[in-house]
């Protein structure tokens, strides 16, 4: 019997881009990472949407993608949310944002992540999975003195300082009401939070990644992982460019490999596909 | 549940070993002697049309790889050194005569198993103890 399909989407916020000086971007790999993420987790897993805003939506139209995605394309959620949320400092919050409008039990993927075998088996006997631990790197995990806050916020008594943050680029919440409660802490520390941090990532982590982890505490919830370290060599399951997009940016020879070599990699799972069909023909 | 996949499977064409020796010599040669370089295309067009061989092609993938090559004499980044690797293959140069082309691997690589992995990067876009140099997964993509 074919296992039940797991709603998963993905959310492409270009409002951050938008307002630096580079404007918004996806190179010929980002995008082709997106593209078999989509198709993969549709052939391997369930089904999956997208969350984006109308300059995501007229970039995926020009690209030819509309049909991507099997659950839809949204533009509402993120279009028209009035939180007062700075998208400078707040680069990752469209995932959030997505995540509230999700109905639960669902996945939220990374664009830059692909899930390359079915992992029912894994999710059916969790509440909360994400994608591996991450270590409480002090120049990222700030210490909570030196996090910048909105004025007159104070961090709840309750909130455990010692448990590791949790990668998100995969995250599966099983009920509503931790969703609901991660978020509500997620959105009273974001909130007119607009003191920009030096090394550029510290509330971003602080609010989607170590938050999740001490909510999932604070509940007694434990928190499965995809991964036990992302590097293993025994990972049979996850491709995340991660990091390694900053290379790729940089370094079209990179690019051209990677691609490549990607597509050899999936071509026998979704060779029908048309919109794959493009990409192997200009790169085999 | 479904069944496991045949990801990662080769599907690089089948070449003559006198092809495939005289490529490898090519490139030893462009490398040692890079004088040498156009005559030997010209050369190595020649073999590619009685083998039937798409020389457009090859010579496309022999491109990127004299670039990657170059980037990495400059760098010498371990992640630079398994894609001029991943790309020889793509020249029909094999792991064995790749070795014989002498070039120095970087040092820490990190695709090896790593207990820790809180090397950062600080591009915001990445979420955010991040191994700067490598694809998390990349060994299924024979990186």
């Amino acid at each position: 019997m074919r296992p039940h399909p797991i709603a998963a989407f993905h959310v492409l916020w270009t409002k951050p881009s938008r307002t630096s000086a580079l404007g918004f971007s996806m190179n010929e790999a980002e995008l082709l990472t997106m593209i078999i993420s989509a198709l993969m987790w549709q052939k391997q897993n369930g089904t999956i949407k997208l969350y984006t805003d109308n300059t995501g939506y007229a970039f995926i139209k020009k690209h030819d993608l509309l049909n991507l995605w099997d659950g839809g394309i949204d533009t509402e959620v993120l279009e028209n949310n009035s939180y007062p949320i700075d998208s400078e400092v707040f680069w990752a919050a469209g995932k959030l944002l997505a995540l509230e409008a999700h109905t639960c039990p669902c996945v939220m993927l990374d664009t830059d992540l692909i899930i390359v075998r079915p992992i029912h088996s894994l999710l059916k006997t969790t509440s909360i999975t994400a994608l591996h631990r991450e270590t409480l790197n002090p120049d990222v995990y700030l210490n909570p003195s030196l996090l910048k806050v909105p004025k007159g916020f104070k961090f709840p008594d309750y909130y455990n300082w010692k448990v590791l943050p949790s990668n998100t680029a995969f995250l599966y919440i099983e009920n509503e009401s931790f969703k609901t409660l991660y978020l509500n802490e997620s959105k009273q520390f974001m909130f007119h939070n607009t003191g920009k941090p030096q090394e550029l990532v510290s509330q971003m982590v602080f609010a989607e990644q170590r938050l999740l982890s001490i909510c999932a505490d604070y509940r007694g919830l434990p928190i499965s992982y995809l991964l036990t370290n992302p590097f293993s060599l025994s990972n049979d399951t996850v491709i995340h460019l991660w990091g390694f997009k900053s290379l790729l940016r940089t370094n079209e020879n990179v690019q051209a490999v990677y691609c490549r070599q990607l597509i050899k990699t999936v071509e026998k799972e979704i060779s029908t596909n048309s919109l794959f069909q493009h990409y192997r023909e200009k790169y085999l | 549940m479904n069944k496991t996949s045949d990801l990662g499977k080769n599907s690089t064409p089948a070449i003559s070993k006198a092809m495939r020796h005289y490529i490898f010599a090519f490139v030893q040669d462009s490398i040692n002697q890079p004088d040498n370089f156009e005559r030997n295309k010209k050369w190595l067009k020649g073999y590619c049309k009685n083998e039937k061989l798409n020389y457009p092609e090859l010579e496309s993938n022999l491109n990127v790889f004299f670039e990657l090559l170059e980037e990495y004499c400059r760098n010498g980044t371990p992640v630079l050194y398994r894609f001029l690797k991943l790309q020889s293959q793509n020249c029909f140069i094999d792991e064995e005569r790749f070795d014989l082309l002498k070039i120095i691997p970087g040092e820490h690589d990190s695709i090896v198993e790593i207990q820790n992995s809180s090397a950062h990067s600080h591009d915001k876009n990445t979420n955010s103890s991040s191994e700067g140099s490598g694809i998390v997964g990349g060994h299924i993509i024979g990186l």
